[in-house]
C-alpha cells in the first residue's frame, strides 16, 4: 500500500514536467473545421510535440502564465483571437496560421512570423489581365492592407493594369467609396480586409458590381455564391503544412523565421462562378470551378 | 286568441316541421358559413395588408440596409420617396439602432386607423466576414443596423371590408331564399306519400279497419303504407273475430245467466228446501221452499245451525242435525262422496210440525242440506193405510153383511111365514111384528155395510154441483141456528158423478159440520176451479178439478181423533151417528176419482175440503 501510494505520488510530481516536454503550443482560437484542417496540415509535417488550447473553452486563459510554466518552444498561433493573444509572447517564436490580422499598424514584433491568408497579388493581377480588366477598384485600409497594395500597386503598374484606390478608416466609408468608383472601373477586388470587407457592407460589392456589370474578385468560396466572378480559394491543409515548414525551421534554429511576414500561401486555387462570367461576356480558365 | 284548426294542423305536420327545420338549419348554416367567410375574408385583408407592409417593409428594410448603414440620408430619402407613394403608405420612417431618425417621409394623423409595422434592418445574413468567409461553415447570425417603420392607412380597408360583408350577406340570403323554396318544393313532393299514410292511420284510428292507404310510391312511406294496409286486413279480421267471440261470450254469459235463474227457478219451484251455506255457516243461499214453508230468508244474517236450532224444537233433533252436519264438515275440503240423511221434525212457519229428512253434502266447498218434506207423504200414506184398512173393513164388512143379509133374509123369511099362522089378534103377532121391524133395520144396516163395503158402483152422470151442494146443506141447517154462505167460482166445472152419492157425501159434512156448531155458527161453502199439476200432494191425478170447500166455526177436531174420522164406526157422538158417515164419504169421494180432506183448529173450526175431478168439456157441453 505504501509502494501504491509513493508511485501515486511521483506520478503527480512528475506528470506536470511531462506535461510540461512539448515543443509547440497550439494555440487555436475556437473550435472550428477550417482551423481543424490547417492543424491537420501542420501536423502531418511537424512531428514536433504539441499541446493543443482552444481558446473558446477557457474563459480566461493566461497564456502569459502558461508559457511560463510549460515553456514551450514554439507557438502555433491559430485565427485572430490566438494571434492577438500570442503577441503578448515576446520571448519565444509565434507562428501565426490562419489569421488575418497579421498587420497591426504596428511595427510588427521579431518573433512573429506565419503564413498569411493574402494570396499574391500577381495571381489576382494575372487573373485581370486574362480577363481583359485594365481598371481594378480596390477598397482597403491602409493600416491593414496597406502592405498588400503598396506590392499590388507595383505589380500592377509592371502589367499595365490602374489600380483605383481608395482608401477607407471605417466601414460606413465603403458605400461611398464604392460608388466613387461608378464608372471608373472595369473590376472590383475585394480584399480580405477586415476594414474593407464587412458583414454589413459586403453586399454592397457586390451590388455595386452587378449595377455596373463587372466582375468581382474576392478571396474566399463563400462569395461565389454572393456573387463574385472569380475568387482565389485558399487550402488549409497546405496553409498548416507550410506553417509546419516554418515550425520546423524555427525549431531548428530555435528563433522566428527572418523572411518576409506573412508569408504568402504556397497553394490557391481559383474558383469562377461561370454563370457570372457568362452574363458578363467574361472567358477565363481556371483550375477548379463551383 | 286560438289558432283556427288548418294552422294547427298545419304547423304540426310532418312537412311543415321538415320545412321548418330544413329552413332554419340552411339559415344557421348559411349564417355560419357567411360568418365564417366574412370573418376568413376581414382577416384575410387584414393580414393581406399586415403582409404587404411587411413585406413593403421588409422590401426596405433590404433595399436601406446598405445606405441605413452608410447613414446616407439623402440615399435613404430618395428610396422610402418612392416608396409613400405606394397606395395607402401613409408614412416612412428609417432609423438607425439607437432610435435616430435619419429619413422620414408622409405622414398619417396619430387618430386615423393605421397600421404600423417597424422591421429591423439587418446586416445580409447572407454576407459574410472576410473571417467567417475562411473559417466557419455557418455563417453568422445577422446584427440589427437600423429600423424601419411603415404605417398603412387602414381606412380603405375598412370600406372595403363594409362592401364585402354586405355583398356576402345579400348573397346568403339570397341563397337561403332560394334553397328554402327548392326545399318548399321538393318536400312537398317527397312528403305526399306521408300524407296518404297519414290520412290512412287516421282513418284506421277511427276504427274504419277497412280502408285502405292509397300507395303512391315504393319508397319506404310506400312500404309502410302497404305494412299497414296488411296490419289493417289483419286488425279487421280480429275485429270480426272479435266482435264474433264478444257476441258468443255475451250469449254464454246470457245462457249462464238463464241457466242460473232457470236452476234457481228449479230450485225454488223444487217441493224440497235446499241451502247451502259457507264452511263458516253462514247461509247464502235458501229456496223458495224454505222460505215459504218455514220462513227462511237466504239474506238472513244468521248460519245454518243457528237456523235449524230455532226451527228444531226437539233438543236431540238439534244435536243429531249438529252432529251430522259437523261430520260432513270435518271432510279436508273435497266434495263429500257420503251423503249423510236424517229424519227430523221442524216447525213450520204456521207453527205445524212437518217431518223433514235432511241430507247434508259438501259441492264445492259448500255445505249444501237438503231437506224434503215427508210429512204429506206420511199423510197420503197412512190415508193409503187407513184406505187398505177400510178396503179390508169393507171387504170383511161386505162379507159379514151379506153372510148376516142372508141370515136375515132367512129369520124374516120364517118369522113372515109364521105370521101368517097366526091371526092378528094372536098376542105374538105383534111380537113377530117387533121381530120383523128389528129384522129389517139388521137388514138396512147391513145393506148400509154392504154400501159402505163396496162403495156402490156410482151412475156417473153430469152434475152442477152448486145446485146439490145447495140442496144437501139446506137439508142439514134447516131448523138450526147455523147460517150457511155459498160462494160459487164463476164458470164452475161441471162433474161427472152420481148425484145421489154426492148428495149423501155432501150431506154428511153438512150435518157434521151443524153438529159442531149446536150454539150456531157460520157454515161457508165454497165451490172453485182448481188445477192440480202432476205429483200433487193430494195424490191425484194431474188435471182440473172442482174444488168443494165446507168450513164451520165449530169446535174443531182433537189432535187424538184425527186420524180415525174417516175410520168406520168411529165417532164421537156415539148417540146420535153410527160412525159410519165419514167413512161413507171417503168411500163415494174416493169412487169418483177424487179426494177428501180436513183442516181444523181446535177451538175455531174445521174445513173440509173435496176435490173432484172436472168433467171434461166437449162442444156439446156447456
Amino acid at each position: 500500500m505504501r509502494r501504491f501510494m509513493l508511485l501515486i505520488l511521483a506520478f503527480a510530481i512528475l506528470l506536470p514536467s511531462l506535461a510540461q516536454a512539448y515543443d509547440v503550443l497550439v494555440l487555436q482560437s475556437r473550435r472550428d473545421p477550417a482551423y481543424e484542417e490547417a492543424l491537420r496540415g501542420f501536423k502531418a509535417v511537424s512531428n514536433a510535440s504539441q499541446r493543443l488550447l482552444v481558446m473558446s473553452d477557457y474563459a480566461e486563459l493566461d497564456l502569459v502564465r502558461i508559457v511560463r510554466e510549460e515553456r514551450p518552444r514554439l507557438i502555433l498561433a491559430v485565427g485572430d483571437n490566438a494571434l492577438s493573444a500570442a503577441r503578448k509572447i515576446r520571448q519565444i517564436p509565434v507562428i501565426s496560421l490562419m489569421a488575418l490580422g497579421v498587420h497591426t499598424g504596428t511595427s510588427q514584433p521579431s518573433n512573429l512570423t506565419g503564413v498569411g491568408m493574402y494570396v499574391s497579388p500577381e495571381q489576382y493581377l494575372n487573373l485581370f489581365r486574362q480577363m481583359k480588366i485594365s481598371k481594378v477598384g480596390v477598397i482597403y485600409n491602409p493600416v491593414k492592407s496597406g502592405w498588400y497594395v503598396r506590392e499590388a500597386y507595383q505589380a500592377a503598374h509592371r502589367m499595365g493594369i490602374n489600380l483605383v484606390l481608395r482608401e477607407i478608416s471605417s466601414p460606413r466609408d465603403i458605400l461611398s467609396s464604392l460608388y466613387s468608383m461608378t464608372g471608373k472601373v472595369d473590376a472590383l477586388w475585394m480584399l480580405p480586409d477586415t476594414t474593407a470587407v464587412t458583414r454589413e457592407t459586403a453586399e454592397g460589392y457586390f451590388r455595386f458590381a452587378q449595377s455596373q456589370s463587372i466582375p468581382l474578385i474576392s478571396f474566399a468560396n463563400a462569395y461565389l455564391g454572393l456573387g463574385a466572378a472569380a475568387v482565389f480559394d485558399l487550402d488549409r491543409y497546405e496553409l498548416g503544412r507550410q506553417a509546419a515548414g516554418i515550425a520546423t525551421r524555427v525549431l531548428d534554429d530555435s528563433k522566428a523565421d527572418s523572411g518576409p511576414y506573412p508569408l504568402y500561401p504556397r497553394k490557391s486555387m481559383l474558383k469562377t462562378n461561370p454563370a457570372i462570367l457568362r452574363n458578363l461576356g467574361i472567358m477565363i480558365s481556371s483550375s477548379s470551378n463551383d | 286568441m286560438p289558432k283556427p284548426p288548418s294552422t294547427q294542423k298545419l304547423f304540426a305536420s310532418f312537412q311543415f316541421k321538415l320545412f321548418l327545420v330544413f329552413t332554419l338549419l340552411t339559415l344557421v348554416m348559411t349564417s355560419v358559413l357567411s360568418i365564417i367567410y366574412i370573418t376568413n375574408q376581414i382577416k384575410e385583408k387584414r393580414n393581406h395588408a399586415d403582409e404587404s407592409v411587411d413585406l413593403l417593409s421588409r422590401q426596405l428594410a433590404v433595399s436601406v440596409r446598405l445606405p441605413l448603414y452608410a447613414e446616407n440620408n439623402l440615399l435613404l430619402a430618395q428610396i422610402i420617396e418612392e416608396v409613400v407613394k405606394t397606395p395607402e403608405i401613409g408614412k416612412i420612417v428609417i432609423s438607425t439602432r439607437d432610435g435616430r431618425v435619419l429619413a422620414q417621409a408622409g405622414s398619417l394623423s396619430e387618430s386615423a386607423d393605421k397600421l404600423v409595422k417597424t422591421t429591423a434592418v439587418d446586416s445580409n445574413p447572407m454576407a459574410l466576414s472576410p473571417e467567417t468567409a475562411i473559417t466557419a461553415e455557418n455563417p453568422e447570425a445577422a446584427v440589427v443596423i437600423g429600423y424601419v417603420r411603415l404605417e398603412r392607412d387602414m381606412g380603405g380597408l375598412k370600406s372595403m371590408i363594409r362592401n364585402m360583408v354586405i355583398n356576402v350577406t345579400v348573397i346568403s340570403l339570397l341563397f337561403w331564399l332560394s334553397v328554402t323554396v327548392l326545399c318548399f318544393l321538393v318536400l312537398r313532393k317527397v312528403t305526399s306519400s306521408f300524407n296518404a299514410l297519414v290520412h290512412g292511420v287516421e282513418k284506421m284510428c277511427l276504427g274504419d279497419y277497412q280502408s285502405r292507404i292509397s300507395i303512391v310510391s315504393r319508397d319506404e312511406p310506400g312500404r309502410v303504407g302497404m305494412a299497414i294496409n296488411q296490419l289493417a286486413e289483419t286488425l279487421w279480421q280480429r275485429e270480426e273475430e272479435n266482435q264474433r267471440l264478444h257476441s258468443k261470450l255475451i250469449q254464454a254469459e246470457q245462457m249462464a245467466r238463464e241457466n242460473e235463474r232457470s236452476i234457481k227457478n228449479l230450485l225454488d219451484s223444487l217441493p224440497v228446501g235446499i241451502i247451502w251455506s259457507g264452511r263458516d255457516g253462514k247461509i247464502q243461499y235458501a229456496n223458495n221452499f224454505l222460505v215459504e214453508r218455514f220462513g227462511l230468508d237466504s239474506n238472513a244474517a244468521c248460519t245454518a245451525p243457528e237456523w235449524f236450532k230455532r226451527v228444531t224444537p226437539d233438543e236431540e233433533n238439534v244435536r243429531r242435525i249438529t252432529e251430522s252436519r259437523s261430520a260432513v264438515m270435518l271432510e279436508d275440503g273435497e266434495d263429500c262422496a257420503g251423503i249423510i240423511s236424517y229424519e227430523a221434525r221442524m216447525t213450520a212457519t204456521d207453527g205445524s210440525e212437518r217431518s223433514i229428512i235432511l241430507s247434508t253434502r259438501t259441492i264445492n266447498n259448500k255445505i249444501v242440506d237438503l231437506l224434503i218434506d215427508v210429512t204429506d207423504r206420511e199423510l197420503l200414506q197412512n190415508q193409503l193405510l187407513k184406505i187398505a184398512k177400510l178396503e179390508s173393513l169393507g171387504v170383511l164388512a161386505a162379507g159379514i153383511a151379506h153372510n148376516f143379509n142372508n141370515v136375515l133374509t132367512g129369520v124374516m123369511g120364517y118369522i113372515t111365514y109364521a105370521q101368517k099362522f097366526l091371526e092378528n089378534s094372536h098376542k105374538s103377532f105383534e111380537p113377530l111384528e117387533l121381530a120383523v121391524s128389528a129384522s129389517q133395520r139388521a137388514a138396512e144396516l147391513a145393506k148400509q155395510l154392504m154400501a159402505f163395503a163396496r162403495g156402490g158402483a156410482p151412475d156417473k152422470k153430469p152434475v152442477a154441483l152448486e145446485k146439490l151442494v145447495m140442496e144437501s146443506t139446506l137439508l142439514a141447517v134447516i131448523g138450526t141456528q147455523t147460517h150457511h154462505s155459498l160462494q160459487v167460482a164463476p164458470q164452475l166445472h161441471m162433474v161427472n158423478a152420481d148425484a145421489s152419492q154426492l148428495h149423501q157425501a155432501f150431506s154428511c159434512i153438512a150435518i157434521n159440520a151443524v153438529q159442531s156448531m149446536p150454539s150456531g155458527g157460520r157454515l161457508i161453502i165454497r165451490l172453485d176451479n182448481c188445477r192440480l199439476e202432476a205429483g200433487n200432494n193430494l195424490g191425484l191425478p194431474r188435471g182440473e178439478y172442482v174444488e168443494i170447500l165446507f168450513e164451520d166455526q165449530g169446535g174443531g177436531i182433537p189432535e187424538e181423533n184425527r186420524k180415525n174420522i174417516f175410520v168406520p164406526y168411529f165417532t164421537t157422538k156415539a148417540n146420535v151417528g153410527s160412525g159410519l158417515g165419514l167413512a161413507t164419504t171417503h168411500t163415494i169421494i174416493s169412487g169418483h176419482g177424487g179426494t177428501i180432506t180436513f183442516r181444523s183448529i181446535v177451538g175455531e173450526g174445521t174445513t173440509f175440503t173435496i176435490y173432484l175431478p172436472a168433467l171434461e168439456k166437449t162442444d156439446n157441453q156447456p
